[in-house]
């Protein structure tokens, strides 16, 4: 773990990443990008299920019908980087399960995955209702002054802090 | 032209968030029982840094902003949706796709919940019709409350944030001390 960055010298990295990424006329965001996979997964499969003016209107859109947007590159990206970080550091592989969920929940990885499931698809209905996810609302939006992010991120710790003081609760001695 | 620039702008975003160890479910997880706020010291780095040089930048003409709507029900009800998810995933949208990247198979179980979640969520846009813009307040910032230019504004949020930031960790610390001390007089 000696090779991981400090706080500090990643958040300046990122402030600074972020000032380009300002400049160059766009915004930090992931959320969009799962909006229009959604929508060309369900184009795909369904298209009379969900016409395609939702997809595009409102957070999801902007112009024109279903197309790889600027955000949904991105996201090409970061998968890019986490891979890359990982050859670079010759990262062992990761467990299957995160140890720390281990010592909590036991060696049981389907229901990991069952959690991580529930975890997901609670992350993206919060995020569609709020217009924005952690990059958009806080990482970017904060950045603006936004009082938008500011009050989702106070309510995003709102509801995490108590819930995983929950998951992690000891277990009564028995 | 534009596009490979985002993908050059994602891949610099996913390495940063994978150094400072943002994919890792222990780090998220251990930030909200408030063990280790490295993650949120970070974010809010970034923050600081980022509003100075934006609104800097805006003075010149060369930055717009885009803000996101404010709706109190909106943000606050998709918020705490959002912290209970992130409490059981151990990543957020966008960590779960890096975390994926690395190869890890509970993150690729977000990513899909989160395709699952948009499609549910949409399903009941759709034909419900329940929406909450009725709230919506604007796209405003803190330079529309408070009376003061949007620059000097800028300043003295990012000095407040960096306080902050330094204040937590010095609590950090000093709770790690005790503990230390505790350990050794247990011993």
């Amino acid at each position: 773990m000696s090779s991981r960055w400090s706080w500090t010298s990643s958040g300046i990295a990122l402030g600074i990443l972020n000032i380009f990424i300002f400049l160059s006329g766009n915004h930090l965001g992931t959320t969009t990008a799962y909006a229009q996979t959604t929508g060309y997964i369900t184009q795909f499969f369904a298209p009379q299920l969900i016409p395609i003016s939702t997809w595009t209107a409102g957070t999801c859109g902007g112009s024109g019908g279903l197309q790889v947007s600027w955000q949904w590159m991105l996201v090409v990206g970061i998968v890019i980087g986490g891979f890359v970080g990982k050859l670079l550091y010759r990262l062992k592989k990761a467990p299957e399960i995160p140890a720390l969920w281990k010592e909590r929940f036991g060696n049981r990885p389907q229901l990991r995955l069952v959690h991580a499931f529930i975890g997901g698809f609670l992350l993206l209905i919060g995020s569609r209702i709020a217009g924005g996810c952690t990059s958009s609302h806080i990482i970017s939006g904060m950045s603006q002054m936004a009082v938008s992010g500011m009050l989702f991120a106070a309510a995003v710790f709102a509801a995490g802090i108590p819930t995983a003081l929950l998951l992690y609760r000891r277990k009564a001695q028995s | 032209m534009s596009l490979w620039l985002a993908v050059i702008f994602g891949i610099a975003f996913g390495f940063i968030m994978q150094r400072v160890g943002a994919f890792e479910y222990e780090n998220i997880i251990n930030a909200l029982r408030l063990k280790d706020l490295t993650i949120p010291k970070f974010m809010l780095m970034s923050v600081a840094i980022t509003t100075v040089g934006i609104f800097s930048l805006r003075s010149l003409g060369l930055v717009s902003l885009d803000l996101i709507v404010y709706n109190p029900v909106a943000d606050i009800l998709g918020g705490l949706i959002f912290g209970i998810g992130f409490a059981f995933a151990g990543y957020c949208p966008g960590t779960s796709i890096g975390a994926m990247g690395e190869g890890k198979r509970d993150a690729a179980f977000t990513v899909i919940g989160g395709i699952f979640g948009v499609f549910t969520y949409t399903l009941l846009q759709q034909y419900t019709g329940i929406s909450t813009t009725a709230f919506d307040m604007g796209k405003i910032n803190l330079a529309d409350l408070i009376h003061l230019n949007s620059f000097s504004l800028a300043v003295v949020y990012s000095i407040i944030l960096v306080a902050v930031i330094f204040l937590v960790d010095r609590w950090e610390q000093n709770r790690q001390n005790s503990n230390l001390k505790g350990v050794n007089i247990n011993v």
